[in-house]
């Protein structure tokens, strides 16, 4: 990993392992590739990078900057694993008054909770703790195998930020599902003063043989217990096919 | 049974195996799931016994030549019609079922237990059975396309059966198309033109098969307008193509290599699937009937088709003629039905009646083997005149017998000297008369029994010397129940009148006839409905499933079939005003229950998609509340103008046109009305309201929280944390809003006045509108549990429940059931739901399908309904019958055996019980659920589920019912206003409970707190009266002198009485039970017998003898006789028989009804109990015998005939014994006359059977059973009828 500064802002930049087996191999890629990446990376981030541009832009996928929240009723899942966090003596991942919880932009469940003023990013940004978010509608069926993704996103905390995809597979034949496995395809260590991170990423290889992926696979933010990370723009971009 | 058929059955039966065996080593891991796989005893999926038989001409059948090889393909739904067509031409057939006219593989389907084939499975099945079954190592001699779409067959099938075709075999399509795939797409088309599908199947010229059919089809009668070309096809203007009471038909043919193409085209490709026609014609007549006769001809049509192109059409072709002297005389045209035709059905031969005996038919065939001529002459309606078997010749003449003026048909098969048939041909023929019964009209649109029928009727002109006239009754049962004396006058017109006695159906045919020398003139009917309002026996109602009068040949076979099967009922589209199915029911012996309406605040598509977070002032029930008590008050129909409001097409007119519609709907009997189904106030089911700030409904909302507040504006503000200056501020609020400004009570009391004031008092406006047309009517719900029910005493207490379809059904769902039965007690008719979309767990297992009847039974129910949706296209499933209807699948007759059990009187008698309740009453106030909204992680809630907005299962209050039930405590659900003034001591309360109650009035806990100290129980758990009734959170709880301590059990004496605070005991407690775990019965029930001296109606021990909480148990009582119904939990724990001991207080003699046993005198009845249901009778006196006194009487028909039985005890206790008992009547020949069929509850030693003769009713010896419902005695009478 690369750290700049450009004023008040660090930025992180990390190439970020393709699978979990081979570590090593990457890291020394990641390093070779840091330096042709890196102009990519900061265009997206700051004005003084627009130069950097490349031709054809990425697609951008997911632009969250947790800006806009709103109350909505809270559903019978969140009220059952509410009702057992809290017995267990953990904390809701999420504001709540009366039957309503309070919602980032763009997510159909649960999204953390809202923090504004000294403790955002900027304006507003997103608390969590001991919580996954966006596996169900934000960032469901996202990710595209053999597809490479940039992504950004400011971190501050203590803990670490994942990016976890949710691999499932169907047999064609028999119509069985399967999970395949839960690769993080970003993770990162939040450090205690705002930190912009950003890199690539490309959903791992998987044997396919009898089970195919879909063609789309569903990530969510997950942060674990313990961990208390606040989040503001997530941004993930599809790169194009080289 | 046809031989031939079983061959072939047995052939498809290993063909079958075959590929059950390899596609089940694949699917093996996908077909885990619940649904019946393929080759399942109950997966009716490629099964088509063909052992049915329905009424038909056996056109081509035998067939000259031997049979026609023949391959089908066509949707799995409609594949009844290869018997069909197999029953009129000889053919060997093979058959391929797909999913619909739209779909190949991919069909209907609900959820993960869907029945029908879904998916891969569905997918791999068909591929095999195409595979195979269309093999080039296959010949047929004809392909026949069921109106399947060519681009939805798969294209390698497509070239398959090209390939068949170009070496030979003949293809017939039948009204080919080219819609897009998709089960539910009925008019998109494939994109473009395919020159070789318009070519093979569209443009070949009319040619000799056209010829054939319009030369040997009596189209003229039928409902078909041929046209020549494709282009000449205009459809009718102004009407919905659903709607057209005609086909259209175009034939043309082309050829393919060595093969013969004709394409069948009926146009209906949108539609057929409505009416299950895949080779037959969509067309639907306007009153729902079936014309069985036309279903019949167009078969003859297809089978010309497929003989044509097999090359095995006759050369010569057979004629037949009608000569007779011309006439004048013309048939009037059906003037309303002329827009929904092309032509009006008239014959184009008529014949005079009285020139009837110079009339020839004239039959002439030119072919060579003829040896036979088989000639029939029947009614357009199929009954049969003549028929004779006539030598053979070129030109065969025959006479006409007089007939009434009315149409027939002249059939003629040419036979070759084994009676194989050549040829066939059918014409029709009118005959006419300028006498005849122009006019007949009676004076009321219903009778009651014992009023008088009263008519008028006019002939065309005076009757002659030697005419007279005749007015008989004529029953749904075709029996002659009374005849008229007619007054008549010399202008031509006359008078009539008929008493209604003794009725066996809703509907008399008041038939009037002249007659002259020669027979009956010309006859004309009406129908006099006198309608059946007692619903006294267990229901078992078809609902959405085809039905008489809407499903055409399906409906018709349909309810015929179930009728067998114990259905009795059927759901009836009154919302769509289909008044004709009102009738077609009462023909087939069908209580009606009336689909009313389905109201609420969503009334379009787009209501549902409202923005959640706006208010939504055009909603204004309260409004539409006001006008339906006008109608109420007054009888009247509205004046829009006065009345201008709507809420789309809810307003004054529309409930005008309801008025209209009631007044007809009166005419027959339902046990009630549905208002509504799974609708909803807007934004309700998902916790989303924005609806009540229409004007009407804030005015009311503000008058009511005048009430609520005492007219204290300043404790509204307080309780609200408000600061409005004047009533006319006080509004409705959005829960957002409610949030961010915290007044979360104004949002409590707001929601609830919208439940209880609005919603639930639209529905009780509604029926007392209802009542104004229909006198008595009862209606209800078919749906979710989102009513305040504490408001429905008298109206609204009817409904369609849902329950059961998984497991524990009587623990779970015991509110749904329980809350509309404590609040109406027995003024209600309630039903459960069954259904075949999904092979839930009442289907799973025989012993849950012997449970579920007895189980509906002992939650006190009427009865419950059996959903098949039999018109969706599938891959299967989704029936209880293989698809041919020839055999019921095991399943059902599982269901079908027990429903029938019950309905030999312990049914009627359980009914006409009343249920055993205790003195212990459980508090419902149903503000607290919109408390218990607001504390969404509390222990438990008011209610439970992830539908918990819209239903009472789960949460807090389910689980005290279903410990209570556990202990067999029986309480009584009451409101918060049944506390006052004493209430709960005046209904001999004892004990109250409180399981949810955290908002309460003041009132309401100060008479709590008077019920404790005046000697009463009260148990309680979740913080009762922590919050105000509007949702406040108290400082200090207003029971908190009776609950000083919350933190763990603790009980204290209060004045006389003593409170209870259980935490956590009743919670949970339903999810206890199901793993075996009865932590907190014991509790409660001490509590209940030491402080309240409440113990169970019977007591249950196990083995150890310790009390079972894990048999649902139900007790009721008539007179003396007790009947006690047992249902085992299905837990890990009773998978196995254990024994137990059944507690009573006193000796009785006891009676397994379910197994007809004695099970002896005793208090402590030792039984091995497992899954299976137990339903057993307790008497004070032991049945010794029954007999029918007297001898045999001799009776003639009409005689009110009375048959008196015995019953004899062997103690002399027995006047207060309730029993029933099922008495069935069988003529001379041992054909049960089901018109007698009944149920009778009696009292004491004898009873009577009342059994009215017809005046039709043949002489000879009848017979009359009775069978004793709760011991299974019997005893049998005869009586004779003579001829006098």
């Amino acid at each position: 990993m690369i750290r700049i500064k450009l004023g008040k802002l660090e930025l992180a930049v990390a190439a970020f392992a393709r699978t979990r087996n081979s570590p090593a191999l990457l890291r020394t890629l990641a390093s070779a590739a840091t330096a042709c990446l890196l102009s990519m990376f900061v265009s997206q981030l700051s004005d003084a990078t627009q130069a950097f541009e490349p031709k054809k832009p990425p697609k951008v996928i997911i632009s969250d900057d947790f800006e806009q929240w709103s109350w909505e009723p809270i559903t019978f899942s969140m009220r059952e694993s509410g009702k057992k966090r809290l017995k267990a003596g953990r904390r809701l991942p999420f504001e709540h008054r009366g039957p309503l919880y309070r919602v980032a932009k763009g997510f159909t469940t649960q999204s953390g909770r809202m923090v504004e003023g000294d403790e955002a990013f900027k304006g507003r940004s997103v608390l969590l703790e001991d919580c996954q978010i966006g596996l169900h509608g934000r960032y469901s069926k996202l990710i595209e195998p053999g597809k490479t993704y940039r992504y950004a996103v400011s971190l501050k905390g203590k803990g670490t930020f994942h990016f976890r995809a949710w691999v499932g597979a169907n047999n064609p034949t028999t119509g069985e599902f399967r999970w395949l496995g839960f690769p993080n395809l970003i993770k990162i260590k939040a450090t205690k003063s705002w930190q912009t991170h950003a890199g690539e990423f490309q959903l791992p290889e998987f044997d396919t043989a009898t089970f195919k992926l879909p063609a789309k696979t569903s990530g969510a933010i997950v942060v674990q217990e313990g961990h208390q990370i606040v989040v503001d723009n997530f941004g993930i971009s599809l790169l194009a096919t080289h | 049974m046809l031989l031939w058929l079983e061959k072939e059955g047995l052939r498809r039966s290993i063909l079958r195996l075959s590929i059950i065996t390899s596609a089940c080593a694949i699917l093996l891991p996908a077909t885990i799931s619940a649904t019946p796989p393929y080759g399942d005893p109950n997966q009716p999926y490629d099964r088509l016994p063909g052992t049915l038989e329905t009424p038909h001409i056996k056109w081509a059948r035998p067939l000259a030549g031997g049979p026609i090889k023949a391959l089908f393909i066509l949707p799995y739904g409609d594949s009844r019609e290869v018997v069909e067509i197999t029953q009129r031409l000889q053919l060997d057939y093979t058959v391929i079922m797909n999913a619909g006219h739209t779909a190949w593989a991919n069909g209907y389907a609900e959820g993960q237990t869907t029945t029908p084939l879904t998916g891969v499975e569905a997918k791999l099945v068909l591929e095999r059975i195409v595979k195979q079954r269309l093999s080039l190592a296959h010949e047929y001699d004809v392909i026949v396309i069921g109106k399947v779409s060519w681009v939805v067959i798969p294209s390698s099938v497509r070239t398959r059966i090209l390939e068949h075709v170009a070496r030979g075999s003949g293809l017939v399509y039948v009204t080919p198309h080219r819609l897009k795939e998709g089960y539910s797409n009925r008019t998109a088309v494939a994109d473009g033109r395919d020159g070789s599908f318009e070519r093979l199947f569209e443009a070949g010229d009319e040619g000799s098969l056209a010829g054939w059919i319009r030369q040997s089809t009596p189209l003229d009668v039928l409902p078909i307008h041929m046209i020549a070309s494709q282009d000449q096809f205009k459809p009718l203007a102004g009407v919905p193509r659903h709607d057209f009471a005609q086909t259209a038909m175009c034939v043309t043919t082309s050829r393919h290599g060595d093969g013969r193409i004709v394409g069948l085209d009926y146009f209906d490709e949108e539609t057929a699937r409505r009416h299950s026609n895949s080779l037959t014609p969509y067309w639907n007549h306007p009153m729902g009937d079936h014309d069985s006769v036309a279903y019949d001809l167009s078969f003859s049509i297809l089978a010309r088709c497929m003989l044509w192109s097999t090359h095995r059409q006759p050369a010569a072709k057979t004629a037949i003629s009608v000569s007779a002297p011309k006439t004048d005389l013309s048939t009037p045209a059906d003037k309303e039905t002329r827009r929904l035709r092309w032509h009006d059905q008239v014959a184009q031969t008529t014949v005079a009646r009285e020139a009837l005996s110079e009339a020839r038919v004239a039959i002439t065939a030119d072919v060579g083997q003829a040896a036979f001529i088989d000639y029939t002459l029947r009614t357009r309606s199929g009954t049969v005149i003549e028929n004779a078997k006539l030598p053979f010749s070129k030109s065969i003449k025959r006479t006409l017998p007089t007939l009434p003026r009315s149409d027939y048909l002249i059939d003629v098969r040419l036979l070759d000297k084994t009676d194989a048939v050549i040829d066939f041909a059918s014409k029709s023929l009118r005959v006419e008369n300028e006498q005849r019964v122009t006019h007949l009209s009676i004076d009321q649109p219903w009778y009651k029994i014992g009023q008088t029928i009263s008519g008028t009727i006019r002939f065309a002109r005076p009757l002659s010397a030697g005419q007279s006239v005749e007015v008989v009754a004529i029953d749904t049962w075709g029996r002659t129940v009374a005849e008229a004396l007619v007054v008549s006058d010399e202008a031509g017109t006359g008078t009539f009148s008929i008493p209604v006695r003794n009725p066996l159906s809703e509907l008399w045919d008041i038939v009037c006839r002249i007659r002259d020398q020669h027979g009956i003139v010309d006859e004309r009917s009406i129908a006099a409905p006198i309608p059946n309002r007692e619903f006294d026996d267990y229901m078992f109602m078809l609902i959405f499933s085809p039905t008489p009068g809407r499903s055409h040949w399906k409906g018709d076979l349909y309810g015929r079939l179930m009728r067998e099967h114990g259905i009795n009922s059927t759901f009836t589209y009154l919302i769509y005003s289909q008044q004709q199915q009102f009738l077609h029911n009462a023909r087939q012996h069908l209580r009606s229950i009336a689909y009313a309406e389905h109201h609420g605040e969503l009334l379009s598509p787009e209501d549902s998609n409202r923005d959640s977070k706006k208010e939504q002032p055009d909603l204004d029930l309260a409004e539409l509340s006001r006008m339906l008590r006008r109608v109420a008050e007054t009888g009247e129909k509205l004046n829009s103008k006065e009345f201008p409001f709507r809420m789309r097409y809810m307003g004054a007119d529309f409930i005008n046109a309801r008025i209209d519609q009631y007044k007809q709907a009166a005419r027959f009997g339902s046990p009630f009305y549905t208002l509504t189904g799974e609708n909803y106030l807007s934004g309700e089911f998902d916790a989303r309201e924005n609806s009540g700030f229409g004007a009407t409904t804030t005015k009311v909302f503000q008058a009511w929280c005048r009430e609520q507040y005492d007219n204290d504006l300043a404790a509204l503000n307080t309780e609200w944390n408000t600061s409005f200056d004047s009533w006319n501020q006080v509004r409705g609020i959005m829960l957002i809003e409610a949030v961010e400004r915290d007044q979360l009570s104004r949002w409590v009391d707001f929601r609830y006045f919208m439940r209880s004031r609005v919603w639930s008092q639209y529905f009780i406006d509604w029926t007392r509108m209802m009542r104004r047309f229909i006198p008595g009517a009862r209606t209800g719900r078919v749906g979710h549990d989102h009513h305040d029910f504490s408001r429905y005493r008298h109206e609204m207490t009817c409904s369609k429940l849902y329950i059961g379809q998984e497991i524990h059904p009587q623990w779970r769902h015991g509110m749904t059931v329980e809350l509309p039965q404590s609040f109406s007690a027995k003024r209600g008719f309630l039903m459960a739901p069954q259904s075949v979309l999904r092979w839930n767990y009442d289907h799973q297992s025989q012993v849950n399908r012997e449970r579920y009847p007895w189980l509906v039974l002992m939650l006190g129910l009427n009865g419950f309904d059996w959903e098949n949706c039999l018109t969706n296209s599938t891959l299967g499933g989704l029936s209880c019958f293989t698809p041919d209807f020839s055999e019921p699948l095991p399943f059902f007759e599982d269901y079908s055996r027990e429903v029938r059990t019950i309905q030999r009187g312990i049914g009627k008698l359980t009914i006409a019980s009343q249920p055993h309740r205790s003195q212990v009453a459980m508090l419902w106030a149903p503000y607290n659920h919109y408390i218990s909204r607001l504390l969404p992680f509390e222990e438990n809630g008011f209610s439970g589920t992830w539908m918990s907005n819209v239903s009472v299962i789960g949460g807090a209050p389910a689980d005290a019912l279903t410990l209570l039930n556990s202990i067999r405590i029986r309480p009584t659900i009451i409101a918060p206003e049944a506390l006052q003034d004493g209430g709960l001591a005046k209904r001999g309360f004892r004990a109250l409970v409180l399981p949810y109650n955290k908002g309460m009035s003041q009132a309401e806990a100060d008479a709590i707190r008077q019920f404790v100290a005046n000697g009463g129980l009260v148990i309680a758990d979740n913080d009762p009266a922590t919050y105000t009734q509007h949702g406040r959170k108290l400082e200090k709880g207003r029971l908190a002198d009776l609950f000083p301590v919350t933190g763990r059990t603790h009980v204290q004496k209060i004045g006389k009485g003593y409170a209870a605070y259980l935490p956590n005991v009743i919670n949970g407690y339903t999810r206890r039970l199901e793993t075996d775990d009865f932590t907190g019965s014991d509790v409660v029930d001490q509590l209940l017998r030491k402080y309240a001296d409440q113990q169970p109606p019977v007591g249950l021990l196990d083995g150890d003898g310790k009390p079972r909480r894990d048999v649902f148990a139900r007790v009721f009582q008539h007179g003396a006789t007790q009947l006690v119904g047992l249902l085992c939990s299905d837990t890990a724990a009773n998978q196995k028989p254990s024994p137990t001991i059944l507690k009573l207080p006193t000796k009785r003699y006891v009676y397994d009804v379910r197994e007809q046993s004695f099970l002896g005198f005793t208090n402590s009845v030792a039984l091995n109990i497992d899954l299976r249901p137990r339903f057993l009778a307790l008497l004070p006196a032991r049945l010794e015998s029954i007999e029918f006194s007297g001898p045999a009487e001799s009776i003639t028909s009409g005689t009110d005939l009375t048959v008196t039985g015995k019953v004899n005890f062997n103690e002399d206790k027995s006047d207060a014994i309730s029993q029933a008992v099922h008495v069935r009547v069988f003529n001379p020949q041992g054909t049960e006359l089901e018109w007698f069929r009944q149920n009778i509850v009696f009292s004491g030693t004898s009873f009577k059977v009342h059994l009215p003769l017809s005046l039709s009713i043949k002489p000879g010896r009848y017979r009359v059973i009775a069978e004793h419902a709760l011991t299974g005695a019997k005893t049998a009478t005869t009586f004779d009828v003579t001829n006098e």
